[in-house]
């Protein structure tokens, strides 16, 4: 057999080919809700939360080029929004997405007007200027009505199984189930997204800007929408993380979220829809392994330390190495290594056929 | 405007008063001008911002603090020092991590900037641990080392901090106006700032230049740090977290491609972050951080290149 074995998109074999991955991701996630111990089913809940906060950036930052180091902040209106709906007016907590979506889709569009005019590594330091603001913003006085002020507010979600659901899962098992479900129709709507002709555009911005303005492609539409739709994925994903983890806080929606989001996003791969998911799974479990590894033992000849602290310094030298061994990130790597086995060519041109009666 | 006038706090023109938010803000705004002019130096050459800029500072200041409270140095023995491997450090950064990724795009660049901004705060924090340390002081910093100019009540009197940072301000700029303006070297960075093209076929030794640029940027940057230890009377980790953020502000209002810019930059921010809450009672003094997101925003939206840069062209 000839390698690597050509399939060519849009094919049957394609389609089986794809049908297989979404199968496997399937099993993937009722084998977790059935295995994992409960502490692991919260961790995997919050990797849910993660990727798609995660995706959002990947669609303004990863697609559209525009580089938004202030994701942070739209999770942040989102975890709010559930904590304040839920603790303070007694929603039941999914109703709250919706809203927060909304809330997202406004304050994108307001980022995103700016970011018209401000571009490269402006919009960057704009950006990192809102993640670092918007804690500050949380805390103030006027505001700890709604939010609790620097104590964070707590809420109460009653992840209750229902009794119509008939599978024999725990309590934690159906609220990653539910999480999960709803991360991966975010996954979907977003990788249709980019197929389209929507994300064909935003793509033709990043790549070549004036190429894409002299083929009739608006610029500023594409970006604010770009701008928009990742704050309302980052908005969903700070939601649900509200409902995994029933406390919202202004220090864990600063800067340290900022930074470890684009760390996901740069190790999983810019630009790729699965990288995202890779990321969240980079953000909750490197942070996990090193407090194992850490735990009482001493890093070199200094004091045991905080693990959240030693996370940072491994994410910081992941960041930079990342640029220089793998700079498409985790998915890349791995996308280029099946090449050499199965590569996905398009599918060629219609032949034309001739038209009856002419020579 | 008028219902603005309503908000206004009656105190603020006393004049003893008013003279001392003027101090604080210009002892603060000297720092945030340092601070963008290590900004600006970096910019004017390479076009990129340093986002670790802060933490670069935090890292030497730190190790001032090994230097003087634990092997007991002079602090103005172990200053120069610690500029000087500063500088040395900066220009291997340059080589090393930031060129390689530099002709990829933007975006790399940024990205290896953050890496080294969480990298570094993380290490000092393991290093040195998460408990503030005393503040540095290269000036004497206790309650009476002041003069005294208006008895009061209410009392206004400068601080020895504030006149040492103003002193160190004015050193730093005449050194790095006489380095860029009357030096061979000198003349080289600012060929390479202008055109870096023509700069290479003239025979500037261009990537030397580069490396220039980082090292003076980063032998501010922890000039800056112990300033900014002084003034904050503390030491840790998160040490510089806000003050670049005002840093970016002040270099975004005086134009990133000017070291003029930055200088009048900083003072401004600084003056406006005194007075601001002050004038106005509605202004929070909390929310003076959000106060430099808005200069940002608005310098960037109104006038990109800021009180005194060079205006781009941009064909989209």
């Amino acid at each position: 057999m000839n390698l690597p074995v050509v399939v060519e998109r849009h094919s049957r074999a394609h389609r089986v080919w794809q049908a297989v991955g979404y199968a496997l991701v399937a099993a993937a996630i009722l084998l977790i809700a059935y295995t994992q111990p409960s502490y692991q089913l919260l961790n995997f809940s919050k990797v849910a939360a993660f990727a798609v906060a995660i995706l959002g950036i990947n669609i303004v930052t990863g697609y559209s080029g525009q580089i938004s180091l202030g994701h942070s902040a739209f999770f942040g209106i989102g975890a709010y929004t559930t904590a304040y709906l839920v603790a303070d007016k007694g929603w039941p907590f999914l109703a709250t997405l919706p809203i927060a979506a909304l809330l997202g889709l406004a304050i994108g569009f307001a980022v995103g007007l700016p970011a018209l005019r401000i571009q490269g590594l402006y919009l960057a330091l704009v950006t990192l200027a809102i993640a670092a603001v918007f804690p500050v913003v949380v805390k103030m006085d006027a505001l700890a009505n709604i939010t609790g002020g620097s104590n964070g507010k707590p809420v109460a979600i009653d992840w209750t199984k229902p009794r119509w659901f008939s599978l024999d899962i725990t309590n934690e098992a159906w609220e990653f189930l539910v999480v999960a479900l709803i991360a991966a129709a975010l996954f979907l709507v977003a990788s249709n997204l980019i197929r389209s002709r929507v994300g064909r555009a935003i793509i033709a911005v990043r790549d070549n800007p004036i190429g894409a303005v002299t083929s009739g492609v608006s610029l500023s539409q594409w970006k604010t929408g770009a701008f928009a739709v990742s704050a309302v994925y980052g908005a969903i994903a700070g939601s649900l993380f509200t409902m995994v983890i029933p406390i919202v806080s202004p220090d864990s929606v600063g800067l340290a979220l900022a930074f470890q989001l684009i760390t996901g996003l740069v190790l999983g791969g810019l630009g790729t829809i699965s990288g995202s998911l890779v990321g969240g799974l980079a953000m909750v479990f490197l942070p996990y392994y090193t407090a194992q590894y850490s735990g009482g033992k001493s890093l070199l000849f200094f004091d045991p330390v905080d693990s959240g602290l030693l996370a940072n310094v491994v994410y910081g030298a992941l960041l930079i190495g990342a640029m220089f061994v793998m700079p498409g990130g985790i998915v890349s790597f791995v996308r280029s290594v099946r090449n050499r086995l199965v590569r996905f060519a398009p599918q060629p041109p219609a032949t034309p056929t001739q038209a009856k009666g002419t020579a | 405007m008028l219902l603005l006038l309503a908000f206004v706090n009656g105190s603020f023109f006393k004049p003893a008063f008013f003279l001392q938010l003027v101090t604080n803000g210009l002892s603060n705004g000297a720092i945030y001008a340092a601070m963008a002019l290590t900004v600006v130096i970096i910019y004017k050459t390479t076009g990129h911002l340093n986002f670790a800029q802060g933490e670069m500072a935090t890292f030497a200041a730190f190790v001032v603090y090994v230097l003087t409270a634990e092997q007991h140095f002079n602090i103005w023995i172990a200053l120069p020092v610690v500029v000087v491997l500063s500088m040395a450090a900066g220009a291997g950064l340059e080589r090393f991590l930031i060129r390689p990724v530099e002709s990829r795009s933007n975006l790399a660049v940024v990205i290896v900037t953050l890496g080294l901004f969480l990298l570094l705060n993380a290490l000092t924090a393991v290093i040195w641990g998460t408990q503030p340390k005393t503040g540095l002081r290269p000036f004497p910093g206790g309650i009476h080392d002041q003069i005294t100019v208006l008895k009061g009540p209410p009392q206004f009197a400068i601080g020895y901090g504030a006149i040492g940072t103003w002193a160190v301000l004015i050193g730093v700029v005449i050194a790095i106006s006489v380095l860029l303006n009357k030096t061979k070297l000198g003349l080289g960075y600012r060929a390479v700032a202008a055109n870096r093209e023509s700069a290479q076929l003239v025979g500037i030794p261009v990537s030397r230049m580069l490396m220039l640029g980082w090292a003076l940027s980063t032998g501010i940057g922890s000039i800056g740090g112990v300033l900014v230890s002084q003034s904050s009377g503390t030491l840790d980790f998160n040490l510089m977290g806000s003050v670049l953020i005002y840093g970016f502000a002040a270099a975004a209002l005086g134009g990133f491609d000017s070291i003029r810019g930055a200088i009048v930059g900083g003072l401004i921010v600084g003056l406006a972050e005194a007075l601001l809450p002050n004038l106005f009672t509605f202004v929070g003094s909390e929310l003076s951080l959000a106060m430099a997101l808005v200069i940002i925003l608005a310098v960037l939206l109104v006038r990109p290149q800021g009180l005194f840069g060079t205006a781009r062209v941009l064909r989209v």
